[in-house]
């Protein structure tokens, strides 16, 4: 992606070009290809697109703790706050994480240490993190009571909470630092719909209160237009629409984009069948010359399938990757 | 591909170390990682039976006994192990050489095997061996400073016949106190040996004593044994250090009791190759009793002594009396079996070279072995002859069964004399069965042809009244066999005047001429010491007259 | 949780009850005569008929089988060993802690060694510290316990002099006697531990968790090792429990090697000898050890994992939960 010149601020989280590829089998699995994005304090960018599109592998890379085997981090940069992060030796990145960076997890029920004290998890945190002068139990309760656990809950154990709980006690090791930059990825995926509410709520609040950048990874548009600042579509490893929330929203000119918002179902209109984008995803380990996304795109011409495509702006001022967006416009006007 | 390549060096490997293992004279250490004996050595000069206690491969002088009492220590490693001291006991290890300095007993057989008084000064009979009046020495004390009557020796006799564990209490008719230090022991029978063996057999032991200890002395003793046993730990060791205040003169003991040495250890180690480590590494000074794949490795060490001894049993196998087996009835069948046994393969294949003949059923350790049946042939292999036998005799094409017991020399010695057996054209099989069952069948004649037995009672007159008396058992003697011409020459041998070398050789020939049972091979015994224990007198004695380490001289 | 305890403390009498009867059953149907085998192979008709009724077995099966059980039961008498009349007990008093020993010593120095060996091969998975780590555990598996123990006693006894090859000595200078025979021992159970280890940790590494230790920025080590391995110790445990009851009993060749009077080489003795008295007397005893180290073992379960803690202490309660229902 190009420079965001729009952005008046010096961003906090500067991704360029990152590039993350996974060795299985002996084939390359191309996870990131070429992804750039930015994220100002105190500013929301959701990362919007399928699974396996690559979203957790760009928050994982950010924080460096992608898998050891076979996971590497081919090209690109990271910076956070100026300051290059890929190249910085462990024990600074060390520092980093849960303290200036933390990430709240898909899944509560696995993210959690089935034979550890929820209350000396969050204090684990704390304690990696402070001095030796600092009460951490005190901190770790104080915590719980944030997330609306009761302190007394301190010394039980991951089983007896429920989902729900769990997902806030994860979120209170994730904020227990005051971290400048949340990663959270997909966090009410796995949560009732009630729950949901209650739990992004939460997230909500905190990070107005602490002015945390949040990047949100989901594939729940209606938790994009609720909470996003900025929102950017990613299909297959790229971004290929990226721009203000009222932006994407109201012109989606990527076809991915469009046809995303066409399978919603509309509660007003009388429907019999849903619209699924046609096709499947690409097999990442053996992606399509040129665009992604061109072997289901109604629109797709041959400029499409020849090499990457790179950025064009849109009429209202967002990028979208796409050759072929002024032919789509005009088809859909 | 890297995972095949790596099984297989891996098969290389233990395919060579398989390869070392096997075979070789393995000089130094005693690993016997091979599993079969891999050397076959011919035994030089040892094929003539060597008269025990000396042997061709080590130098003794005559060294007259000595009085004088030593503080050495000496360490011995003995196979067999026992889990009590308990002098109320089976008859099962009961000739381990420690015993000589646990217990003492009435009488002792010193080196020639003659009984010697030990506690007991004297015993007499008036009516030839049915009474003996014995009288023990008036100064007997244990450790514990009990002083010894002949109530106590009385009393150990009845409780002995009470608990019915050694037979040879069941001999005991009574016994009496007829003065504080005598007593009237009065016989069942007057078989020559009966009095002998309950004078080795009577553990001199303080009544009080034994009631006093919470165990029944099984894990600590208190007796009048120059020795006190200072440690034990059942199966594994027991330790004896001689004692200041023992009741005897040194002079008044006989030789092989004497307690010259200040301190005996015994390590009880009952895996022959460790014997071996335990020689070699100098744990222990003298193995008494060693396996021959571990004791011939020492043969030519310098740095040890080997002493070879007769076998004190003995193989032998045993025709079936039973009127079912063609063997029973054939005397012409049994001698050409006889003669068709090649003795010196079995020396060889069986002991790799370290055993003797025989010349009769029995070892010349047993008690009433003439020395003059060495001069005789006996049997000596001659295949043309069996062969000329087996024609005249009425076997036909029948096969024939020879029972043995699974223990592995058994088991070999019925395959090699089925090999000579097939070497004759007799048909036979081998039934190699476990202990439990082989005690149960063995009596029943009916159940096999021939039986592989190794029997060594005290004297020739035990071996022949459990192996041929007709009246023994219900179904005949030992096989199953009634004969009664050779139980009336048994029978005569069977009191203390009958016991005569005319009756024994009457008996002698009988068995001879008529094959019923023949003595295959008598495998040496191994005693191997090191050079640097010092020793420059080997004194036995004892029941098995083996070399008893407190009564030896060293320098 | 003490419940739980006394529940299978209560339980162990029945499996305890119920191996007596079945080995004394068995045994009634061995081979061999008693009588015979205590008397020994000279001994007269009369003796033996005698010695039949001394030793009960003209009664039938059941009085035989009563007698039995409340020797063992309500007196703690094994009986004596038909052979050497000793009594089985105190024999037994005195070689079952050397077995104990044994295996105690063997699975520390197997999981000792096995469990960081299996960790690094988790660890670094796939790269050479992997393959070595796997094969050493390989070889470990196919290497005969006495031919590791002959090379040992060769190497550490005969040429070195470092170690006792044989024996058992007094006190804690008594260790040294059970080295050898551990190491010769343990080959097998490091092997298992290793490789339990490692496929253990790789399962837990993977975990979700261990993502969430990471992205709190804990230390590369105390992820393993705290958050890692405490959570794969389950089937660490299990192979341990597996182990040490493979060892009470088959220990049988290390002890005859190495002259360790243990319950191993006395219940092959006892059952090549048909002493049946031992055999019962063993099994039974062994069965008791077994029982009593699978309650550690499980015990160890709940102190590791408060999921299955809490299984222990709850299983009442949803029984008076379906009572009420």
């Amino acid at each position: 992606m190009s420079e965001n010149e729009v952005r008046k601020n010096v961003p906090f989280l500067s991704v360029k070009d990152l590039v993350v590829e996974y060795k299985s089998d002996g084939q390359i699995v191309h996870a990131v290809n070429g992804v750039s994005l930015s994220l100002e304090k105190g500013k929301t960018l959701g990362l919007v697109g399928e699974t396996g599109a690559g979203k957790t592998t760009i928050a994982k890379s950010i924080l460096r703790i992608l898998p050891d085997v076979g996971a590497k981090i081919a090209k690109g940069s990271i910076s956070l706050d100026g300051k290059d992060v890929l190249n910085l030796p462990e024990n600074e990145m060390r520092k980093i994480r849960g303290n200036v960076v933390s990430m709240i997890f898909q899944d509560p029920m696995t993210a959690l240490n089935p034979v550890q004290k929820i209350g000396d998890q969050i204090a684990e945190v704390i304690r990696l993190h402070s001095d030796e002068y600092t009460d951490f139990e005190k901190r770790a309760k104080e915590m719980l009571e944030i997330v609306g656990i009761p302190a007394e809950r301190y010394s039980e154990y991951p089983h007896q909470f429920s989902g729900g709980m769990k997902q806030r006690v994860i979120i209170a090791i994730a904020l227990a630092c005051n971290p400048t930059l949340l990663l959270a990825d997909e966090p009410t995926t796995a949560l009732d719909v009630t729950i949901q509410a209650q739990v992004m709520d939460l997230i909500v609040d905190l990070q107005k209160k602490y002015e945390t950048a949040l990047l949100l990874i989901t594939h729940d548009m209606g938790v994009v237009a609720t909470v996003c600042d900025d929102v950017a579509v990613i299909y297959a490893g790229n971004i290929v629409e990226y721009g203000t929330k009222e932006q994407i929203f109201d012109h989606p000119t990527h076809p991915y984009t469009i046809g995303l918002f066409g399978a919603i179902p509309d509660m007003n209109e009388d429907e019999i069948w849903l619209h699924p984008i046609e096709g499947l995803p690409p097999d990442p380990t053996n992606l399509p010359q040129g665009c992604a996304f061109s072997p289901r795109c109604k629109y797709a011409a041959d400029e499409c399938r020849k090499e990457p495509i790179s950025v064009y702006k849109t009429p209202d001022g967002h990028d979208c990757r796409c050759c072929r967006i002024n032919e789509i416009s005009t088809q859909e006007d | 591909m890297r995972k095949k390549v790596l099984a297989l060096l891996l098969c290389a490997a233990m395919t060579a170390s398989v390869l070392t293992g096997c075979g070789g004279k393995a000089d130094n250490a005693g690993s016997t990682a091979g599993g079969e004996s891999g050397t076959t050595q011919e035994a030089s000069g040892t094929e003539q039976a060597e008269p025990a206690g000396e042997s061709a491969v080590q130098e003794t002088a005559q060294v007259e006994p000595s009085t004088t009492l030593s503080d050495k220590e000496v360490n011995i490693g003995y196979g067999t192990v026992i889990d009590s001291l308990t002098p109320f006991r089976a008859n099962v290890a009961n000739d381990s050489p420690y015993f000589v300095q646990l217990y003492e007993t009435l009488g002792v057989l010193d080196g020639n095997r003659e009984m010697q008084p030990y506690a007991a000064k004297s015993w007499e009979t008036s009516d030839d061996g049915f009474t003996y009046t014995i009288e023990i020495w008036d100064t007997i004390s244990d450790s514990a400073g009990n002083k010894i009557t002949a109530a106590d020796i009385v009393w150990f006799i009845e409780e002995s016949k009470a608990r019915a564990l050694k037979p040879i209490f069941a001999k005991v008719d009574s016994v009496t106190q007829t003065g504080d230090y005598t007593l009237e022991l009065k016989l069942t029978d007057n078989k020559f040996g009966t009095i002998d063996t309950i004078l080795m057999d009577v553990f001199v032991v303080s009544k009080a004593a034994f009631e006093a200890s919470s165990d029944e002395f099984g894990s600590s003793v208190v007796s009048t044994s120059p020795y006190v046993c200072t440690e034990f730990t059942a199966s594994a060791s027991i330790s004896f250090e001689r004692r200041d205040d023992y009741w005897q003169d040194i002079e008044n003991l006989p030789e092989c009791v004497r307690p010259l040495q200040k301190k005996v250890n015994y390590k009880l180690i009952t895996e022959a190759s460790q014997l071996g480590i335990a020689l070699e590494t100098g744990e222990i000074d003298m193995a008494i009793n060693i396996a021959t794949e571990t004791g011939s490795q020492f043969v030519d060490n310098d740095n040890f002594v080997v002493d070879l001894s007769d076998g004190r049993s003995g193989w032998q196998v045993f025709f079936s009396g039973a009127d079912t087996s063609p063997a029973a009835n054939d005397v012409k069948l049994r001698q050409a079996i006889c003669y068709g046994i090649d003795a010196q393969g079995l020396i060889a294949g069986l002991c790799s070279g370290y055993a003797t003949q025989m010349w009769d059923v029995c070892s010349p350790f047993t008690v009433g072995f003439n020395e003059n049946w060495k001069n005789e042939s006996y049997y000596d292999y001659d295949l043309e002859k069996a062969k000329a036998l087996l024609a005249e005799s009425d076997y036909n094409g029948e096969t024939l069964t020879i029972l043995s017991s699974s223990s592995a020399t058994a088991s070999r010695l019925a395959q090699l004399l089925q090999n000579y057996l097939v070497a004759m054209d007799i048909k036979c099989e081998v039934n190699s069965v476990d202990m439990a069952l082989y005690t149960s069948i063995r009596l029943d004649g009916t159940q096999y042809d021939m039986v592989i037995n190794t029997v060594g009672e005290y004297s020739l007159a035990d071996n022949w009244s459990i192996r041929f008396d007709p009246a023994a058992y219900a179904t005949g003697d030992a096989t199953s066999r009634h004969d009664y011409d050779l139980a009336e020459l048994i029978y005569k041998t069977w009191t203390l005047d009958g016991f005569t070398e005319e009756n024994i050789n009457e008996v002698h020939e009988y068995l001879k001429e008529s094959a019923i049972a023949y003595g295959l091979v008598n495998p040496q015994l191994f005693t191997v010491w090191s050079k640097a224990s010092g020793l420059s007198k080997a004194v036995t004695g004892a029941r098995r007259n083996y070399i008893v380490p407190s009564a030896c001289q060293f320098e | 949780m003490l419940r739980y305890i006394v529940k299978r403390l209560l339980w162990m009498i029945p499996i305890i009850l119920g191996v007596t009867i079945l080995v004394f059953t068995m045994m009634i149907f061995c081979p061999g005569d008693p009588a015979e085998i205590i008397l020994g192979s000279t001994a007269m008709e009369a003796d033996l008929a005698a010695k039949r009724v001394e030793l009960g077995l003209d009664k039938p099966y059941l009085i035989r089988l009563a007698t039995y059980i409340s020797d063992v039961f309500f007196h703690f008498d094994l009986g004596v060993s038909w052979i050497t009349n000793v009594d089985i007990m105190s024999t037994i008093a005195d070689r079952m802690p050397r077995t104990l020993i044994l295996a105690v010593v063997t699975l520390v120095i197997a999981f000792g060694l096995g469990i960081p060996l299996g960790i690094t091969a988790a660890t670094h998975q796939n790269k050479w510290q992997d393959h070595v780590s796997m094969v050493l555990a390989l070889i470990g598996v196919a290497i005969p316990n006495f031919w590791l123990a002959l090379l040992l006693i060769i190497l550490f006894s005969v040429k070195l002099g470092w170690l006792p090859a044989m024996g058992v000595g007094t006190g804690l200078a008594g260790i040294q006697y059970y080295i050898l025979p551990a190491l010769a021992n343990c080959a097998g159970a490091l092997a298992n531990s290793a490789r339990q280890t490692r496929s253990a940790m790789l399962d837990v590494i993977r975990a979700d968790y261990i993502t969430t230790a990471r992205s709190k920025g804990v230390a590369e080590r105390q992820v393993i090792i705290k958050h890692a391995l405490k959570n794969a110790l389950l089937p660490i445990i299990t192979t341990m429990g597996i182990s040490f009851g493979r060892m009470l009993g088959g220990a049988m060749i290390i002890e005859t090697i190495f002259s360790l009077p243990g319950m191993g080489s006395y219940i092959i003795g006892a059952v090549n000898n048909r002493d049946y008295p031992i055999v019962q007397g063993g099994s039974i005893m062994l069965a008791i050890a077994f029982s009593i180290a699978m309650l550690l073992i499980d015990l160890l379960y709940a102190a590791v994992d408060p999921r299955i803690k809490a299984q222990y202490a709850s299983s009442k309660k949803r029984k008076k939960v379906k009572a009420v229902a």
